[in-house]
């Protein structure tokens, strides 16, 4: 149970609050309301390299990291489909350099042309590293338009190409701040040892000032229902061939959603999952599978992917995937298994919540999701899914109709 | 209210740190528990440490697959009922190693602990290796390494370790068909030599009450370890430049490492390096960072580490940066370095560092999860608490001269080898 506060500035700017003692630090999280969905088709992996322009200094304070630094903090964000989300931890006495940092950044950028160069630069480099230097490296940038027609969710967080990156201006710049980075599109959370009056009056004093605007309708397109199955097969220099395989799933708001979740588990979580035990261990078909959750806002997808054994065919592989799928659908969870996987559940909720910035995280997330309360009633959502249900949300969704298939193989010698 | 935003708020660099001086329980047996009871949640972490690490292994990887295939099978357990029980419970066992350790955690909530903590016993007293366990990690970690050998940064990391460490007991260098050699008498004697019968002792971290601490007491006492004496040989020798590249035909950025067979934390100018190794290259606003990343954007990150072992050490930067910058990033690793070595750092800069630093130190150790990591990377070394005094002693006296001093004293370009994976 994570108690907490809530309470708005006349600006709209969203602030939760959780006070935690054992520590010595105080935490900072703030979620800004826009992800790579939120780019223009033209435009993508602008969203992310918005993110690296936040810290290229604010309108009246020229570098972001060394004030922190010099306070002993330390910061880092992310960005991916959905938000753009920043978070700082410093220690207790100095929680206010994080009110003054941040609040600066939300009021306005400095835009300097040297950081927006710099920044693409940084950001290609980033590309190169993570999706084209890598061996399987380009698996995502090849199944989500395989998966999305419609839905911006068909790029990727990086962007579709690099091009798009190298095209950025700064008028896009400005135009996506003014679009974006305002108290009505952000929720605050600070958290950790300090006292709630002094985190009212440091919001009030910082943030309070930033002009108010109002928050921007989201009309995304919705991905239509897909009528048949989507395959693909790419050959790459890579030492094994692999298989990637989805299926389009809820909302993650809706409640089937947890239900993917627990199926997810109860495939490939931990060593006595099903299918590391059957696929992995005892037929030898994969040296690796893992089944998950994309964990997307809007309609998200369920993905198993494999390596595979020398030797193993992929159509054989592919089989077994969709058998260990399907059962679901054929056949009710028995107890002591479904148990099993709540249990995990519990467990990871109260890890998580042993760690401040775990905590303020999550409180932002939830607080975006519709409420922050929805994460206290987590471990609650879950012990009550039965056996029926997970069945029943499996039946709906689990078909080949519905799938999206990447086969990434071997180079022929 | 009119505030001015050009003024940053006040602050204090005036910390509380928190002493990392477990209580100590000492059983019949001589095995030492430290205890660190903290924490709101009803959970515990309770970690074995051994002397078993890659420094022990005749062999590459064999300290790695008796660590990771201890879980696979004991002499009353099957791999899958061990799973199923730890995987029931809601409970993590994570298995690591290290140049020097290895150690084996359990993650759990209290009021599962009677059901996981026997597990863990049994694993770590009466593992045997089976054979088709043994193959199956046989097969997929060598697929998983013939994967790597496709990353410049696994292949500069494996190849810069050898450089370094070429004919000691750190050499660490794998090959995909040493996990061929591999063999269960191998693993069976390594097992019975730096496990079952050998130095350990326990931390527990968390929320500890006496039930939990009963539980981990009674069972940790019916081992029967023998004593034994960790030989304080110290291996480091001085060594000249080596360069080596590695060419990738195909590859988009190029791995880069530059570094040096340094000393461990016992050694005096430890605090030192470790400051002019933050400078240089230990946080985001370091000057490797500041001029490689946020002023050229030749890459997406650079950083640099001192790394210490029981018996040797080492100073490394590393980073991959597009291969047509490849010379052009050395170029400039070189001029920071030089910099450090001709100009005195200012003392604006030196003061961020030394707060950062400090603001580190309190983060690492932040909750009881945090200390227990704490006290092993000291505990090893036969150091206390003091040493954490001293750093941050060190940290808010030292000086321009001594950054300076350092850098000329162990970052000469004679002294430091340099591997290239790509294309330079």
């Amino acid at each position: 149970m994570i108690k907490y506060e809530r309470f708005t500035l006349s600006n709209g700017l969203r602030v939760i609050y959780h006070q935690d003692q054992s520590t010595p630090l105080v935490c900072m999280n703030i979620l800004y309301d826009v992800g790579a969905r939120d780019e223009h088709p033209e435009h993508t992996g602008f969203a992310h390299l918005f993110e690296h322009l936040m810290f290229g200094g604010s309108v009246n304070i020229p570098n972001y990291d060394e004030p922190l630094q010099l306070v002993g903090g330390e910061n880092n964000a992310f960005t991916n489909n959905d938000i753009t989300n920043y978070y700082l931890t410093l220690p207790a006495d100095n929680a206010e350099t994080a009110f003054w940092l941040e609040s600066d950044r939300m009021l306005s950028l400095a835009f300097t042309p040297k950081s927006l160069e710099v920044q693409r630069q940084v950001v290609i480099e980033e590309f190169k590293q993570r999706y084209l230097n890598q061996p399987y490296g380009d698996v995502w940038l090849l199944l989500k338009p395989l998966a999305y027609k419609v839905h911006p969710y068909q790029w990727n967080t990086i962007g579709k190409e690099i091009a798009h990156i190298e095209n950025a201006t700064m008028e896009d710049v400005k135009d996506f701040f003014k679009r974006f980075y305002h108290p009505s599109n952000a929720i605050m959370v600070v958290a950790g040892n300090i006292e709630l009056d002094k985190v009212k009056a440091y919001s009030e004093k910082w943030f309070g000032p930033i002009p108010s605007q109002p928050k921007q309708e989201r009309n995304l397109p919705i991905e239509p229902l897909q009528s048949e199955a989507r395959r693909s097969t790419v050959y790459r220099d890579v030492p094994a061939n692999s298989i990637y395989k989805a299926w389009h799933i809820c909302k993650r708001t809706d409640p089937e959603y947890r239900h993917f979740d627990l199926i997810s588990d109860i495939l490939s979580n931990g060593k006595s999952s099903r299918m590391y035990l059957s696929l992995v261990k005892e037929k030898k078909l994969f040296t690796e599978i893992n089944a998950y959750v994309s964990g997307d806002i809007d309609h998200g997808l369920f993905i198993v992917s494999g390596k595979l054994t020398a030797g193993t065919n992929i159509e054989i592989a592919e089989k077994e995937i969709d058998e260990a799928v399907y059962t679901f659908v054929n056949e009710k969870l028995q107890q002591q298994e479904l148990q099993k996987v709540k249990n995990k559940v519990e467990s990871v909720l109260s890890f998580s919540n042993t760690n401040v910035l775990n905590k303020a995280m999550n409180l932002a997330y939830y607080e975006l999701l519709g409420d922050a309360d929805m994460l206290n009633l987590e471990e609650e959502n879950y012990a009550s899914i039965t056996a029926e249900d997970i069945q029943h949300t499996a039946a709906k969704f689990f078909n080949d109709q519905n799938s999206v298939t990447l086969h990434y193989l071997m180079n022929k010698q | 209210m009119n505030i001015d935003r050009l003024i940053a708020p006040q602050y204090t660099v005036d910390f509380n740190f928190p002493d990392i001086a477990p209580e100590c329980i000492t059983l019949p047996n001589k095995v030492p528990i430290y205890i660190i009871n903290a924490g709101s949640q009803e959970l515990c972490k309770i970690e074995f440490v051994f002397n078993a690490g890659n420094f022990y292994e005749k062999n590459a990887l064999i300290a790695n697959a008796v660590n990771a295939l201890m879980r696979e099978g004991t002499a009353t357990r099957t791999a899958p009922e061990i799973a199923e029980t730890l995987d029931y419970y809601g409970a993590f066992l994570e298995t690591a190693i290290s140049r020097d350790k290895a150690t084996v955690v359990l993650y759990t909530l209290n009021k599962h602990l009677a059901k996981t903590l026997p597990v863990l016993m049994d694993i770590i007293q009466h593992a045997t290796f089976p054979a088709k366990e043994l193959n199956l990690y046989k097969t997929n970690q060598k697929q998983r390494h013939l994967v790597n050998l496709q990353k410049v940064d696994f292949v500069a990391r494996n190849h810069f370790n050898k450089l370094l460490f070429k004919d000691t007991p750190y050499d660490l260098f794998v090959e995909a068909n040493d996990y061929d050699a591999l063999s269960q008498d191998q693993l069976h004697q390594f097992f019975k030599e730096r496990y079952s019968g050998n130095q350990l002792y326990v931390v527990m971290a968390g929320n500890i009450g006496d039930e939990v601490l009963g539980l981990v007491r009674e069972a940790v006492s019916a081992m029967q370890p023998e004593s034994e004496i960790t030989s304080g040989e110290y291996l480091n020798l001085q060594q000249g430049r080596q360069e080596l590249l590695i060419e990738k035909k195909d590859a988009m950025q190029s791995a880069i490492r530059v570094g040096r067979r340094l000393f461990n934390k016992t050694h005096p100018d430890y605090y030192g390096m470790q400051m002019l190794n933050t400078i240089l290259g230990g946080y985001f606003g370091s000057r490797l960072m500041s001029n490689i990343r946020e002023d050229k954007g030749y890459t997406y990150g650079i950083g640099s580490g001192v790394a210490s072992m029981l018996h040797d050490g080492f100073f490394y930067i590393s980073t991959e940066v597009g291969v047509e910058v490849t010379k052009a990033t050395l170029t400039e690793i070189y001029k920071e370095i030089e910099r450090l070595q001709n100009d005195p750092i200012d003392d604006n800069e030196l003061d961020l560092v030394k707060n950062y630093m400090l603001g580190t130190f309190l983060r690492s150790v932040d909750g009881p999860f945090a200390i227990s990591e704490k006290f092993t990377s000291l505990k090893d070394y036969g150091l206390t608490n003091e040493f954490y005094k001293s750093y941050v002693k060190y940290i808010k006296q030292a000086n321009p001269k001594d950054m300076q001093h350092f850098a000329q004293k162990y970052l000469n370009k004679s002294e430091l080898s340099e591997l290239v994976v790509g294309k330079l």
